[in-house]
């Protein structure tokens, strides 16, 4: 049994890659069943292209190509189709996509298309153009997001800089939960330091960011399985160094992201150190109340089922700071970050499974399908969303999952489910 | 000199290879490095080069070899004065795709960084009459400058030299260095292709002779220009080498069909002959009614695909394991629709598939390599890991490129039964949407598992099967109980739900009902009721189940004449018409006098008219939306005559109408642009099973009255 099949993967880690655009225009060469989700997925990630709100709607995108749906638009391939070709029909969606004047347009094969072998050169004009033949087969959502974010680089080159000033953010996807909140969350830490982000790589960026993106001083890794081929290219393109402390989540992995980035650009953390002290001290506070009820979360269990690196970092903080229990780590993406993660459990000397879907545990630290999945099996008492897609269709207040306010949002949410499914006997 | 790229293409077995290698030898004495690429599954393009042996292929390298450890070095050999040759090989004969081999050959070649490779011409050696995309990829820009058509004076030869014309055509036409005219030693030959090279307007840069001195360089593992240097074919070859170095090039025109066989066939097959009049085919025996949905039955835009639907059925049966032949990213698109159904009835309270809060579902993770070799064995594999883990029943679906690349799961199927006695496997070869939409795959796994699993079962008189259950709703489960408490009031029970829903044993004993329950009046039940009908003989009752109090009055009734329960579904009947009246005394008060309008696509809305009227409102206009990508899925009798149709390019005129209206309600499926004092409620996009479900509606109606005509926010936005 596998609700692992529902993890995202390549095909949609490099549409969101393209998506992450924000000036820019995908169109998917293929069935439509290959651009519902990914369409879903990019208008709810992001709604907001900075202007009018397009969400779906069926009386203004009631037509063939898009379905209702604003974004990725398809060729909409049948198997007869799949046969003779459709360049015709591609030719005619890359000439309603260019008369909405985006400042880039890309254009990828779907898994079924990419076999016959259509030549996408066939579409061209004065927008600079991505052609993808496709995703690498059953990869991981993490490669197929870097590849899509390369292609990218390779068409839109960024423009050497004299004079280098800022850092970007890689490895943050519109894949991840909250993702402009975290990106919000990172910039606050680091203008408290002095140092500007000049833009956030692959999630959210234009076509223009892109050109100066080589104009920064320094690439910082949030979530690094994302982003440290990107980072390469960087470093041998341009010169630019990075740096990767893994996920800030977590007090002490947050110092120490904060310490390494101002260590590298000579810049003073003790401004953004202080700030995580005071989250310390809430953070301490609420638990220390928990314990005057007999409901500290020391020695209460937990499941992982998310990317590695943030596997290892969600790990690392709930069993050092909150002594809570790991019995379970399972990582889709990011293998080495996921060894790391089990290397931490294991040299604690305790037991566990890396099968967190079939392992029964008080907490699950997961997305919010998965966790009601799990939940409504009876698997786990509740779930604290780590990644996407999360339960709540719009979020008013900022709800990074990860960066300062997030480790004090995991905090809360763990507290909150020993204190509501505590029983007594 | 400035690096060129030529591609020498040209029917099967005429002789390709054997130029391309003396060529390349040719250029090589001359002092120019080349790197031959071969593109033909056999891979022996380069062998003549490399002393006869045989050369390590780009595929199987793929194959075998993990991608950090891969290196260029390994797929190149050297061979004749230094020339650098390159095999992409291929998958065996019937297995896989040999087109995607080219093009992963290729892909796997950049990205090892052959475009760095110190060589002043690439050549490409390439298989057949560019049959699809994968054969074509030479021809595209980025990669033969140049290319040369190998032909014989045999019509075939010809007509695949006319074809590759053609598909050079598609893509920059101005590329044809010339034809190589390569003799069988047919007399008349020489005028065939003489002929066709004028037609075209494309020189012949090259006559080869036929000669036994080829075959006895192919014995002694050389070329020509190796083995036999003073010969006049060599001289032949040396002369095409100055030629191609000389890089003259042609447009590329071609014939139609009709007109290459008056060339070179001397026939006129132009005009249209006509038909002979045939008798009407007399079929014997029982015909089947076909089950195709509506989108594959008119040929519409599919919506969604076979596959996914096939999954949602298979993933909702218990007992059953789902095998998903096809490369994760279809896995994922189709598996999330189940986690979506879990947490849609999590939220708000419904009941959904209890198999879908951990589905049973495995994928075969389709790679490159299967992509190009085939996934029989793959499929085989996986299915028999499950079979060491108990597993039994086994349902195999197929995503797109199982289908493009030529897979057989229904052999590996009947393998695994055969090696596995007890297990059973029903197969459905979706192939992604190649039988059609999502709907189409519901019909097919709905009506195939019946096919596999159902045994003859003794008839179960007062039992009904509900057929026709949206398996993705997060209300279905919830539908099913509130149906199945009404059925059993009568005094019938339900046999089983279709399609899934059910475990493996209760789609078993599907024969037994006495009659089938449509669940929905849409076309997609009709079918399946259809099949149940053809196939085992069980009638359908004819009102199929619906929302509001009409329609569950009417569709009680029916089942209640059907099994003789009329008195039992006359006391259940005013009992629901009675708490309706109490649920709507409080809505009445309220809503009295209101207005509305109601803009649809085309659902069955009669329930939501009724809760309208019984609320005291005024329905000022109604109006269908038919949409030009989407025609009704609903049976015709449900479609409200009241309403006015309208196309899209009409909703403007209509929005600007209602905006005038200034109704209190607007009901809409999705949000438009009115007056923001217009309160819009959204009408649900699937049909309501519960008879009281305009309550619901109401309550929000009358949330919308009660609050402030405009809200505050509004002058907020940016």
């Amino acid at each position: 049994m596998s609700l692992d099949c529902e993890r995202p993967e390549s095909y949609l880690g490099m549409l969101m890659a393209l998506e992450g655009v924000s000036d820019g225009f995908t169109i998917i060469h293929g069935p439509t069943g290959c651009k519902y989700y990914p369409a879903s997925v990019s208008e709810t990630a992001f709604p907001d292209r900075g202007g009018e709100v397009k969400a779906r709607n069926l009386f203004r995108y009631s037509c063939k190509y898009f379905f209702s749906q604003p974004r990725l638009p398809c060729t909409y391939l049948d198997m007869g189709r799949f046969v003779t070709g459709a360049t015709e029909r591609l030719k005619d969606l890359y000439s309603r996509a260019e008369k909405l004047d985006p400042s880039l347009i890309s254009v990828i094969n779907s898994p079924g298309a990419s076999l016959i072998g259509e030549d996408l050169n066939a579409v061209s004009g004065d927008i600079p153009t991505v052609r993808i033949d496709h995703a690498e087969y059953s990869g991981t959502c993490a490669d197929g997001f870097q590849d899509g974010v390369l292609e990218i680089l390779k068409v839109i080159r960024p423009e050497k800089a004299a004079e280098r000033k800022g850092v970007n953010l890689l490895g943050l996807s519109l894949l991840h939960l909250n993702w402009e909140d975290t990106a919000e969350d990172l910039k606050a830490l680091l203008g408290l330091c002095g140092i500007d982000v000049r833009c956030t790589v692959g999630a959210g960026w234009s076509v223009k960011d892109i050109r100066e993106s080589a104009g920064a001083e320094l690439n910082v890794l949030v979530y690094p399985e994302y982003g440290d081929r990107v980072a390469s290219f960087y470093e041998r393109e341009y010169g630019i160094p990075s740096v990767d402390e893994g996920v800030p989540l977590g007090f002490g992995n947050l110092e120490r992201w904060i310490s390494a980035v101002c260590g590298k650009l000579g810049k003073d953390p003790s401004p953004a150190l202080a700030k995580i002290k005071e989250g310390r001290r809430m953070a301490a506070r609420s638990v220390a109340l928990m314990e005057s009820f007999h409901l500290l979360p020391k020695g209460h269990t937990f499941s992982v089922h998310c990317d590695g690196s943030l596997a290892l970092a969600a790990t690392e903080f709930l069993y050092d700071y909150l002594g809570m229990v790991p019995v379970a780590v399972t990582c889709p993406s990011g293998a080495g970050w996921e060894r790391r993660a089990k290397e931490f459990v294991s040299s604690h000397c305790i037991p566990f499974s890396d099968d967190a879907l079939h392992t029964e545990a008080e907490i699950m630290l997961t997305s919010g399908t998965l966790g009601i999945s799990c939940v409504s099996r009876g698997l786990v008492k509740g779930y604290a969303e780590l990644e996407a897609p999360g339960t709540k269709y719009v979020n008013v207040r900022p709800e990074p999952p990860i960066g300062l306010t997030g480790t004090l949002r995991l905090v809360d949410s763990v507290l909150n489910i020993i204190a509501s499914r505590q029983r007594f006997v | 000199m400035t690096p060129r790229k030529i591609a020498i293409y040209g029917k099967g077995g005429i002789g390709k290879s054997t130029v391309s290698s003396n060529l390349t030898a040719a250029l090589s004495d001359m002092g120019i490095k080349v790197l031959q690429i071969g593109c033909d599954p056999k891979h022996d393009s380069t062998r003549a080069l490399i002393g006869g042996t045989v050369q390590n292929t780009v595929l199987d390298y793929l194959k075998e070899v993990r991608p950090e450890d891969r290196k260029l070095g390994d797929v190149v050999s050297e061979g004749y004065k230094g020339c650098l040759c390159v095999e992409a090989g291929g998958p065996e004969p019937g297995v896989g795709c040999a087109g995607r081999g080219i093009i992963t050959a290729f892909d796997l070649l950049e990205r090892l960084g052959s475009g760095e490779v110190d060589s002043d011409i690439t050549l490409y050696d390439v298989l057949g009459d560019v049959v699809c995309g994968g054969f074509a990829v030479p021809l595209r820009n980025d990669y033969a400058d140049t290319v040369y058509i190998v032909t014989s004076g045999e019509f075939m030869a010809i007509y695949a030299a006319n074809n590759i014309l053609r598909g050079t055509a598609n893509y920059n036409p101005d590329r044809i260095g010339g034809i190589i005219f390569n003799s069988r030693g047919d007399p008349e030959e020489d005028s065939r292709v003489e002929r066709f090279s004028e037609a075209v307007g494309i020189p012949i840069v090259a006559r080869i002779p036929r000669s036994p001195i080829f075959m006895e360089a192919e014995q002694r593992g050389a070329t020509v220009i190796e083995a036999f240097p003073d010969s006049e074919i060599a001289d032949t070859f040396r002369d095409l080498a100055h030629a191609v170095i000389e890089g003259r090039r042609h447009h590329a025109r071609f014939l139609s069909e009709s007109e290459l066989e008056k060339l070179i066939l001397g026939r006129d097959t132009s005009s249209k002959k006509e038909r002979p009049v045939r008798e009407e085919l007399k079929v014997t025996g029982a015909v089947f009614r076909p089950y195709t949905s509506k989108n594959a039955a008119y040929d519409e835009p599919l919506h969604g695909c076979a596959f996914s639907g096939a999954s949602s059925v298979c993933t909702s049966v218990k007992g059953l394991t789902t095998v998903l032949h096809a490369p994760r990213s279809c896995a994922m698109l189709t598996v999330q629709l189940d986690s979506k159904s879990v947490k849609g009835a999590y939220t708000r309270g419904y009941r959904t598939s209890e198999s879908f809060r951990d589905p049973d579902v495995i994928c075969t993770d389709m790679g490159e390599d299967t992509m190009v070799f085939g996934g029989n064995a793959l499929l085989k594999r996986k299915i028999e890991d499950q079979v060491a883990l108990g597993k039994r029943d086994f349902a195999i679906i197929t995503a797109c490129p199982p289908g493009i690349i030529g897979d057989d799961p229904k052999s590996v199927a009947q393998e695994i039964e055969k090696e596995h006695p007890g297990v059973r496997v029903a197969v459905f070869e979706e192939d992604g949407n190649a039988t059609g939409d999502f709907m189409q795959g519901t019909l097919d796994a709905g009506i195939g598992l019946m096919e596999r699993f159902c045994s003859p079962s003794e008839k179960r008189p007062l039992t009904v099967n509900l057929v026709g259950v949206k398996t993705m709703a997060s209300s279905a489960g919830s539908e099913i109980a509130q149906v199945e408490g009404y059925l059993n009031e009568l005094g019938i029970e339900v046999n089983c739900v279709l399609p899934g829903f059910s475990t493996v044993e209760e789609l078993g004993r599907i024969p037994a009902a006495a009659a089938n329950l449509k669940l929905n009046p849409d076309l997609f039940t009709e079918k399946m009721c259809m099949y149940l009908e053809d196939r085992f003989g069980i009638p359908a009752v004819e009102l199929p189940v619906r929302g509001g109090l009409a329609g569950t009055s009417d569709w009680i009734r029916c089942v209640a004449s059907f099994f003789g329960k009329e008195a039992e579904a006359e006391r259940l009947i005013a009992r629901l018409a009675e708490q309706y009246r109490e649920l709507m005394e409080g809505p009445r008060r309220l809503l009295s006098g209101k207005t509305c309008c109601i803009l649809t696509i085309g659902n069955d809305v009669t329930w939501i008219r009724e809760v309208a009227e019984l609320a005291g409102m005024e329905m000022l206009r109604a109006y269908l939306l038919k949409r030009s990508d989407y025609s009704s899925n609903l049976t015709s009798d449900y479609l409200d005559k009241a309403f006015t149709p309208i196309t899209e390019k009409d909703v403007p005129d209509v929005l600007r109408e209602i905006d005038s209206l200034k109704p209190d309600i607007l009901l809409v499926p999705a949000t438009v642009k009115v007056s923001p004092e217009i309160y819009q409620c959204r009408l649900p996009y699937t049909n309501a099973t519960d008879p009281f479900a305009g309550r619901l509606l109401a309550e929000d109606w009358i949330r919308g009255v009660l609050a402030p005509r405009k809200e505050g926010w509004r002058d907020d936005v940016a």
